[in-house]
């Protein structure tokens, strides 16, 4: 395999004689992009990643299946923590929000961007202690 | 019409109507059901349950949010009276300081669409709208709901295997209503 390195990711390119059921001869080739060390940019780089993949399985170079390696839950960066690849949090609102959630187990159950869609939106408001959501959710109908 | 006060492991068959405290309940956080909430949501999605939505739910989850950011603008107590004449007096500061947060449910729902969820719109069709305007009105007197609880009763009845609410007077309702497919799920802390 070659590699290059380009910003923090890393790139990997390799190829295989491959021959085809008719007896055609050519090459296999399959590419990977990964992060050198992980940042809040790895959803995007996924996606790049994916839709490589995608256009070389289009053209005619099936790619090996890559068994995903699930990042550890609670990864910090700068102070935040970083709850889904680009959904970062201060640790009091981590604590606020998910704090009595079982992620872990929500998240083996889901796929990536559901689990981001997921966190991205429970508890994204403040609001207070005292609130009675059905009460507040009544809009006055007797004017 | 069957009733279950729900806990986190108790299945909730799909498809399901979500009153609008659920979804506020959901997003709003620091509240005795948010937990709870959060954690049935998560749930539904993670089981793959279709979920069906109103334009009455999404309309009452934003009356709910113009309520906080009322009530956090003026430093009130949640209990606060908020009327029409206090929203509209108050309506420019509230998305001035809050407009993203009056965005929240419908950003919600579309990622929620976009990761694969089913996210349907009820009622699907003029004849299913017919029949909730047919229903409405007599569940308001049957069960003696206000004409917004009598309509998601009326919603879910006709779309739904489960209701999900906050709402505690549909326990009631449940006990009450003849026995039917409807499961009311209740939210209670």
């Amino acid at each position: 395999m070659s590699t290059m390195t380009l910003g923090r990711r890393r790139i990997g390119v390799s190829s295989e004689p491959y021959e085809s059921e008719i007896g055609q001869q050519g090459a296999r080739l399959s590419i990977d992009v990964r992060p050198q060390s992980p940042d809040r940019f790895s959803d995007l780089w996924q996606r790049f990643n994916d839709a490589i993949r995608g256009s070389l399985e289009q053209c005619g170079f099936p790619q090996p299946e890559v068994i995903e390696q699930r990042e550890p839950l609670r990864r910090t960066w700068l102070g935040a923590v970083v709850v889904a690849p680009g959904i970062l949090v201060r640790g009091d609102e981590f604590e606020e929000r998910y704090g009595g959630i079982d992620l872990e187990e929500l998240r083996s159950r889901m796929t990536p961007a559901l689990f981001k869609a997921f966190v991205r939106h429970i508890g994204s408001v403040p609001g207070r202690p005292d609130l009675d959501v059905d009460e507040i959710s009544a809009i006055p109908e007797f004017r | 019409m069957r009733y279950t006060a729900w806990a986190a492991g108790v299945a909730i068959d799909s498809p399901v109507y979500l009153d609008a405290n659920v979804l506020v309940g959901a997003t709003v956080r620091r509240h005795r059901l948010y937990t709870k909430a959060a954690q049935l949501i998560g749930e539904l999605l993670a089981s793959q349950a279709c979920i069906l939505v109103s334009l009455l739910a999404v309309q009452e989850a934003l009356w709910a949010l113009a309520n906080i950011s009322y009530c956090e603008l003026h430093n009130q107590p949640s209990n606060a009276s908020f009327t029409q004449t206090i929203y509209n007096k108050w309506r420019e500061q509230i998305f001035q300081r809050h407009g993203a947060r009056m965005e929240a449910i419908s950003a919600m729902l579309r990622d929620w669409s976009n990761a694969g969820v089913a996210v349907e719109v009820v009622p699907k069709t003029d004849s299913d709208f017919l029949l909730v305007s047919d229903l409405t009105p007599r569940y308001m007197r049957q069960y003696k709901l206000t004409p917004a609880d009598a309509a998601h009763l009326a919603l879910a009845e006709t779309h739904a295997a489960s209701f999900v609410t906050a709402d505690s007077h549909f326990k009631q309702v449940a006990t009450q209503a003849p026995p039917n497919a409807l499961a009311v799920v209740h939210l209670v802390p």
